[in-house]
């Protein structure tokens, strides 16, 4: 269905709109619907609650020496190796038959594999008195609580003495490389790739042996979110079996408990605004630009008038109604034109009666123009007080046709070259008035660019005074996710993202020589996100990527990194098979941290 | 693929562009009122006039449009949740809802499609398509555009009705900036080709 339209229609002011504004009313609305899902009843995020920070108030640091100590940082002081296989203790099982964040440190840790030897995230050890409990804190500021008495046998006694807790954390893309722990998400056959706010892995030993978290008993652990914002994220775990992340619920977010007491120093600064208006320089252009358009229309306006293009005579129909009127030439000039021509009755005229037409002897007749000026007419009939008035068409026919047709040739002959000689001229002044206008665009664009890179400088200049305010600041804005776990395995607090789109290509790795390169996994790193995208080698045929991002595709072949950069994402084009030259990384790399620097991370 | 340049368009300073710092500013406001609705309000006042423009664009009836605006914020501060920065103006994501909300509009039949346009507006995108404006053939042109689909017709508007970058037509409509280009020049293409059509004498 066609839209109507509406030309040159009047806009309502700026006083008229806001006069219509009225935020209370939206605010109670919003409130009488529920709010938004992710706000407590009171309107409050969860963590301002009251029973919240009584519930957190409760915790109680355990006044036993928790000893903390730090394993060298290889994997090799991992003492229960990662192939060790045994079956799940029946007394792990949730009593109400749900999915618990139960797993057995002990199950295989299939699926799970770093992609570099010698360079997997260690784990950090802790031991705690079972029976009392303790709470720690790893280096990278993760608090972990445990309570007393929070540890059983596989068959569901509860041990005691020194429990050796084994916990590793994962917060950037490069963790999440290492680790080798899929970061892939499937749901309702979609596959997602997790955006992680933190990641960790908590393992349990006596003496060598698993231990299990007794039902009833929770693990918390607060992970710094990297995030000073947002809505809480989801809290995973890795079900080892299956290759899957398991759903299990929300997580909290509090302020950090390593916020200090703030701001030591103000910054001041004065955010350069963006141009509200043009600089005058500008304004003088779109003066001009304006003048130039008036000039312009002016000349148009003052170009002789076109006449009425001349109607075409029509042939009368044999078939239709007419009325033969006579009138003398002299007396009504204007009707020259129509010498000899009949009045044909219109369509329009539903209602036409030859009878009463034909059979009235009619005292007076008018002709007037009618609704389409040129073309139809009016024929009015009078007698006493009786009115008729039909729509006609003139028409001619036999030599008053040839005639007509003559005439009109004549005049469209000399109305063709009018019109021709006026839609040049005017063609002249729009030429002459769009290269003036080219010409000052030019000139805008320049003062534009100039402007624009002021103001970059200054921008830059601001942002870097930001940016060092902001790392100068302790951790106040940061924020906590804050979770419980009954068991022991790979938690994720994260939120599902859906693969980038933009470019899709099904791309065939190559070192830099053009030879195949096989390797298992190919990552994607996309510099805005705390993620990592990953394919399979049977599925890069899948490939894609946002071409606004800042991307790097690496894999492993051999325990060396290849890698693409972002500039050589140009040379990946939508649509078409694509051989891509990975570029092997010369740098052995002795650290996570170096590979980060490696990476811009 | 041949992409048409611009050599007729006189682009004024974009009202819509928005600083980096600017964002920064706006993304503690909002994290502000995620927390606390009643903080929703600095940015309801901020947007109302931009948001209500947008949808009376695409309205006829003018009261209807400002309850379209007020349902448009109430969706925003309900899924306000879910918004996230990622380095894109607000007021993007605020059009995209707006866009939605006149599309159901339609769809339930409950508003007319209407196309607003101002001759000044009409002559510049006659510019841009290469052609020359004549008067006589301004029903003509108004007829092409309304032949149009309906995110054709988007795309005009917001790119010579509403003046909107590239940047920012991309911005609302999730795609990028070069490709918002590439779509409008296909647009004005087709509109060309209808033009012609519709020139022809019957």
């Amino acid at each position: 269905m066609k839209p109507k339209i509406n030309i040159d229609r009047e806009k309502p002011s700026s006083e008229e709109i806001h006069s219509h504004k009225d935020f209370n009313s939206v605010l109670k609305q919003f409130n009488s619907t529920g709010g938004s899902a992710q706000v407590g009843a009171s309107g409050k995020p969860l963590w301002k609650s009251t029973g919240f920070l009584v519930a957190a108030a409760v915790v109680v640091i355990s006044a036993v020496s928790v000893l903390v100590y730090q394993g060298s940082h290889t994997a090799a002081t991992v003492s229960a190796p990662v192939t060790d296989v045994k079956q799940l203790s029946p007394a792990e099982k949730d009593k109400t038959g749900k999915e618990s964040l139960t797993s057995s440190a002990s199950l295989p840790r299939m699926h799970i594999t770093p992609p570099i030897k010698g360079m997997d995230i260690p784990f950090q050890n802790y031991a705690v008195d079972a029976s009392k409990g303790g709470e720690f804190q790893t280096k990278q500021g993760t608090h972990i609580h445990v309570p007393k008495n929070a540890f059983g046998d596989e068959k569901g006694n509860a041990v005691k003495g020194n429990i050796e807790l084994r916990f590793r954390e994962f917060h950037d893309p490069v963790d999440f490389f290492l680790c080798g722990i899929p970061m892939s998400y499937d749901s309702a056959g979609v596959r997602y790739q997790f955006e992680s706010a933190g990641m960790v892995e908590l393992l349990g030993f006596r003496e060598g042996k698993p231990v299990y978290i007794l039902p009833g008993k929770k693990v918390d652990i607060e992970i710094d979110s990297k995030r000073t914002g947002g809505t809480e994220f989801n809290v995973y775990r890795f079900d080892t079996a299956n290759c899957n992340w398991v759903y299990l619920g929300k997580d909290k977010t509090m302020k950090s408990r390593n916020a200090g007491t703030g701001v030591t120093d103000s910054v001041q600064t004065s955010p350069t605004q963006a141009r509200q208006e043009a600089s005058p320089e500008e304004k003088a252009l779109d003066r001009q630009a304006e003048e130039v358009k008036e000039t312009a229309d002016k000349k148009v306006v003052q170009l002789p008038a076109l006449p009425a293009e001349p109607v075409k005579p029509n042939k009368m129909k044999a078939s239709k109604h007419s009325f033969d009127v006579h009138f003398d030439e002299k007396e009504f000039p204007e009707m020259k034109q129509y010498a000899g021509a009949k009045w044909e009755v219109g369509e329009e005229n539903t209602s036409f009666d030859e009878h009463v037409a034909y059979g009235t002897q009619w005292e007076d007749i008018g002709i007037s123009e009618g609704p389409r000026k040129g073309i139809n007419y009016k024929i009015t009939l009078k007698k006493g007080l009786t009115t008729q008035t039909y729509i006609v068409y003139p028409v001619f026919e036999g030599k008053a046709f040839d005639k007509a047709m003559a005439d009109f040739n004549a005049v469209y002959e000399k109305y063709s070259a009018v019109h021709n000689s006026r839609m040049e001229k005017e063609k002249v002044i729009r030429t002459e008035e769009e290269a003036q206008l080219t010409e000052l665009k030019k000139k805008r664009e320049a003062l534009e660019r100039k402007y624009e890179a002021q103001q970059q400088v200054m921008r830059q200049k601001e942002e870097t005074k930001l940016n060092a305010h902001m790392s100068a600041m302790d951790n106040s804005d940061k924020l906590m996710s804050t979770f419980s776990v009954s068991g022991f395995g790979v938690f994720n607090c994260d939120r599902p993202d859906v693969y980038p789109h933009g470019i899709s290509a099904h791309i065939r790795l190559q070192d830099e020589n053009g030879k195949t390169l096989h390797s298992e996994k190919v990552y994607l790193m996309d510099k805005s996100k705390n993620g990592l995208f990953s394919w399979y080698e049977s599925d890069i045929k899948d490939f894609s990527f946002d071409p606004q991002a800042t991307n790097t595709l690496f894999t492993v072949v051999d325990n060396r990194i290849y890698c693409l950069r972002n500039d050589d994402f140009v040379l990946i084009k939508s649509g078409v098979a694509v051989d891509v030259k990975l570029k092997p990384v010369k740098q052995e790399f002795k650290s996570a941290d170096e590979i980060r620097a490696y990476m811009g991370i | 693929m041949q992409s048409a340049s611009i050599t007729h368009t006189m682009d004024l300073v974009s009202k819509y562009h928005v600083t980096g710092v600017a964002m920064k500013e706006e993304w503690v406001e909002i994290q502000a009122a995620k927390a606390d609705p009643a903080r929703f309000e600095v940015l309801y006042d901020r947007y109302y006039e931009r948001i209500f423009s947008f949808i009376y664009q695409r309205l006829n009836d003018k009261e209807q449009a400002f309850d379209a605006t007020s349902q448009v914020f109430l969706k925003a501060m309900k899924n306000l949740y879910k918004y996230e920065f990622k380095g894109v103006p607000f007021a993007s994501w605020l059009f995209r809802i707006a866009k939605s909300e006149v599309y159901q509009l339609f769809r339930e039949q409950k508003a007319d499609k209407t196309l607003n346009i101002d001759r000044v507006n009409l002559k510049g995108m006659v510019q841009e398509m290469e052609e020359d404006f004549y008067e006589p053939y301004y029903d003509i042109l108004k007829d092409s555009v309304a032949e149009l689909g309906e995110d054709e017709m988007l795309f005009i508007e917001m790119r010579f009705f509403e003046k909107r970058s590239f940047k920012e037509i991309g911005e609302i409509m999730q795609i990028t900036e070069n490709h918002s280009k590439v779509k409008v020049y296909r647009i004005l293409e087709k509109l060309k080709k209808i033009l012609i059509k519709n020139k022809r004498p019957s």
